[in-house]
């Protein structure tokens, strides 16, 4: 391409480089308004939350993991926890039950000690003479 | 605009920065205009190709990778796709052929029509609009927008010997169209040496 016609063709293209007709006054104005009405601004507070950081992947993985185990801990100490009286009191509960009775071997206890006294109960004749006494 | 401000540019006019967008804007505009006029010969299509490729610009900003390329090569990519996109769509036959009749209309550009001869600058726009598409947007790239081999040949996506040989048969085509006017230049630069 070192060609003296190359050199002299190069120099006819030059001549010509600025021969192109303007873009219409308003073309810059529209572009923008386009680019304005396509991608709003964003605020700053919303800027701040959307904004990403980059953290390195291992140290990702690592709290990643981290925060499992604490959840899982957390997890196991409510589920303790929620349970009454705790695992030191989950024996004592239904202690006289007779299913608990039979496992260990003996009869089970069958006495009314439980139930509610009633009130004596007095009949009552309702309706006739008997009832204005 | 140094091609690490042009990616924090393009970050923050992601992010709706007018400024930086403008900042961009006012950059490689004129370039990407230029670029799509030469190609389609109409101030309107130039200017919307011009605005499609800078809202896509944006709206596609991970598209562009400045390892493969300046921002203004990757802009004129787009803008030659967005060019090809316009002649599919006005149902225009784009003959991407290298090897189409080289006599073809030489007279338009010679002044052989019996019109007057045209200026210079018309006649070369003339000559250039003559050259096949593939052909025509290599000299575009390389001789208007002074753009390297590589940025050329990422435009146009294809390799440097490609490219190479595109603008090798342009130049001898468009030697054969501007004959009149090329032989008056190397007289005067002959005269001038005297």
């Amino acid at each position: 391409m070192n060609d003296p016609n190359d050199a002299a063709l190069s120099a006819l293209l030059r001549q010509t480089r600025s021969s192109i007709p303007s873009p219409t006054g308003d073309f810059q104005s529209r572009v923008i308004r386009a680019y304005e009405r396509q991608t709003p601004p964003r605020s700053g507070w919303r800027r701040f939350m959307l904004r990403t950081l980059p953290i390195p992947a291992p140290i990702g993985a690592f709290a990643a993991v981290l925060l499992l185990l604490i959840g899982f801990a957390i997890g196991l100490q409510i589920r303790v926890a929620s349970t009454p009286g705790g695992r030191a009191e989950r024996g004592r509960v239904g202690e006289h039950s007779p299913t608990n009775a039979l496992e260990r071997g003996g009869e089970p206890s069958r006495s009314l000690g439980g139930l509610q006294v009633v009130a004596e109960l007095r009949p009552r004749i309702i309706g006739g003479e008997h009832e204005n006494r | 605009m140094m091609i690490a401000n042009e990616i924090e540019e393009l970050r923050k006019a992601k992010r709706g920065d007018t400024d930086a967008f403008r900042a961009l804007f006012d950059a490689h505009h004129e370039a990407v205009y230029r670029f799509a006029y030469r190609l389609t010969n109409s101030v309107h299509v130039a200017e919307d190709v011009t605005q499609d490729c800078f809202l896509r610009m944006v709206s596609n900003a991970g598209g562009f990778d400045p390892r493969r390329g300046s921002l203004r090569a990757f802009l004129c990519g787009m803008a030659r796709n967005l060019v090809r996109q316009y002649w599919r769509v006005t149902g225009r036959e784009v003959e991407l052929d290298d090897d189409r009749d080289e006599n073809a209309a030489t007279d338009v550009v010679s002044g052989n029509s019996g019109s007057p001869s045209p200026d210079v600058a018309e006649a070369v726009q003339a000559a250039v609009g003559l050259l096949p598409v593939l052909q025509r947007e290599a000299v575009i790239l390389f001789e208007f927008e002074g753009l390297s081999l590589e940025e050329v040949s990422q435009v146009v996506n294809a390799d440097v010997g490609a490219v190479k040989s595109r603008l090798f048969r342009a130049r001898r085509r468009l030697r054969g169209l501007l004959e009149q006017y090329f032989n008056q230049i190397k007289t005067d630069a002959w005269r001038n040496s005297q």
